[in-house]
């Protein structure tokens, strides 16, 4: 069982201005109760102002884009690499 | 020797709650993936909000968990003293948590602010370097041998 939910967390009051805080939770269920992984991140604030605008700010996970920026190449060299090989 | 093994024959008697019912071993797995789950929600993702001046931070951080358990039976069918039966099981989890922003709400406004994981940034980029002179030569002696 594989899931990905967004949940929606308690609201924090400021002055005049109301955050809701979402997450994204993956969970991915080894079948039959003998294991799981789960890995949970922040994804956006709903901010509403005492207007009633809203406005949804994300929160953007700079290092996890790096990483994958730099495991990039990586990949593009491999499969040159398989190509040669063959 | 003799009285040694006796107590010890006797204490077999005391069995943990896990030996005397064999569902306790299941409820306590269940009890402890449950624990662990509830370890990765809202309120652990975005943190207790810290008052500081006239602005309020609200730390961020991604978590990851991971469990498995494992369960084995077996028995055999010999004569007398070979025969017998047994079980055993285990299990082993990890939890772990990295900072990712940091959200500032001003009467300015609400902005987040990005937290740089350097240590991860470092390890990825040494291990992306190395792959790819590893590769490059490689790519290199190769084409000479195609010549």
């Amino acid at each position: 069982m594989i899931s990905n939910d967004t949940y929606a967390g308690r609201p924090i009051q400021f002055g005049n201005r109301q955050i809701v805080p979402f997450s994204k939770r993956l969970h991915i269920q080894i079948p039959g109760q003998w294991g799981f992984v789960l890995w949970e991140r922040p994804v956006s604030l709903l901010v509403t102002e005492e207007d009633g605008n809203e406005d949804i700010v994300p929160v953007i996970d700079f290092t996890r884009y790096i990483i994958l920026g730099l495991f990039g190449p990586i990949i593009i060299l491999w499969l040159i690499m398989r190509k040669y090989h063959r | 020797m003799t009285e040694d093994f006796n107590k010890l024959e006797g204490d077999s008697s005391i069995e943990s709650p896990v030996q005397s019912d064999p569902n306790a071993a299941l409820n306590l797995i269940q009890d402890t993936m449950e624990n662990f789950i509830a370890t990765a929600d809202v309120e652990t993702v975005y943190k207790e909000p810290i008052e500081h001046g006239e602005a309020l931070i609200i730390p961020t951080a991604e978590v990851v968990a991971f469990m498995g358990f494992g369960v084995g039976y077996g028995q055999s069918s010999g004569e007398d003293m070979d025969s017998g039966s047994g079980s055993g099981g285990g299990g082993g989890g990890h939890v772990f948590a990295r900072p990712v922003s940091v959200v500032i709400a001003s009467p300015e406004g609400v902005k987040v602010e990005p937290v740089f994981d350097m240590t991860k940034i470092a390890l990825a980029g040494i291990t992306t370097a190395a792959f790819m002179f590893s590769m490059i030569y490689r790519l290199k002696k190769q084409v000479k041998q195609f010549d």
